[in-house]
């Protein structure tokens, strides 16, 4: 069995590790961008005829969605890595990704009832896009609940490598849920094999949202990275 | 004689309003317990 233990770190490396910020610069920036975003989404967006104001929830929902999907696949992908190669940075980065894909999938649940409710004319419903998406959420957060649980580091990297590999699974069900089941949530109007159908400036503020999004949750998971690597450094010299 | 008036959007602005602030709490939870346990680690 290959261990996952770390090397007691050189002095030239424990002086590096000791003093990584977990924020920086790039995260800074990965803030800005989602605050530009958000005046472009307030001040330069027209409001829907249709739906009023509440059509705005869909530049921060759908954009949460897709962050939630990135960091679910970059766990899954250094799940993989650490199942094949046994890379302890590859179990820190998935541990990273699946704490940031969860509060992304948090946002999407608590961003779309508030779009269902004056739309729909109810909070929530158990159609297959809504449920299934609430069964990741738990799913992820038992990924993280079973991190805390298994005290041998090697243990817990696999078992929740595992787990980790078949949340991302959910993925492309989710997405095609729409398409499989008779559902009440709405098709994809931009990310469907067809021209999207959103109007230009509706469109160019969606793209600009996305970007921003995606960029700040890397950035996160970089951030989250760090701390676990700052834990781990903690840890070392106890 | 009707007059058609132009339709207005309904006021949803409460519900938008609402979704933001809890996005944003979210978020800026997240990095303030990003920031508290680095700083734990760090004392």
């Amino acid at each position: 069995m290959t261990s996952v233990a770390a090397p007691p770190p050189s002095s030239a490396n424990s002086t590096r590790v000791s003093t990584l910020p977990v924020f920086d610069w790039w995260t800074a920036l990965g803030v800005l961008g989602v605050l530009g975003a958000i005046v472009r989404i307030i001040f330069f967006t027209p409001i829907e005829a249709a739906q009023g104001a509440a059509q705005k929830i869909y530049y921060i929902h759908v954009p949460a969605a897709l962050s939630a999907y990135l960091a679910l696949i970059v766990c899954a992908l250094t799940s993989i890595m650490y199942l094949w190669l046994r890379e302890e940075r590859a179990d820190r980065m998935a541990e990273s990704a699946g704490e940031v894909a969860l509060l992304f999938t948090t946002t999407v649940l608590s961003t779309g009832p508030f779009w269902g409710k004056p739309i729909w004319g109810t909070w929530w419903t158990w159609d297959a896009r809504l449920t299934l998406t609430l069964f990741l959420w738990f799913v992820t957060a038992a990924y993280l609940v079973l991190r805390g649980a298994v005290d041998d580091p090697t243990m817990r990297a696999r078992y929740s490598a595992v787990l980790a590999v078949l949340a991302a699974l959910l993925i492309p069900f989710i997405h095609l849920s729409v398409y499989l089941f008779r559902t009440l949530h709405p098709m994809p109007i931009v990310l469907k094999p067809s021209a999207p159908s959103l109007p230009r400036e509706m469109l160019i503020t969606f793209s600009i949202s996305s970007i921003a999004f995606l960029f700040f949750c890397v950035m996160l998971m970089r951030s989250r990275y760090r701390l676990a690597l700052l834990r781990q450094r903690t840890e070392l010299a106890e | 004689m009707i007059m058609q008036t132009p339709s207005m959007p309904p006021d949803t602005r409460s519900y938008y309003h609402a979704a933001y602030v809890i996005a944003a709490a979210l978020y800026t939870g997240y990095m303030l317990s990003l920031w508290w346990r680095a700083r734990r680690l760090n004392q």
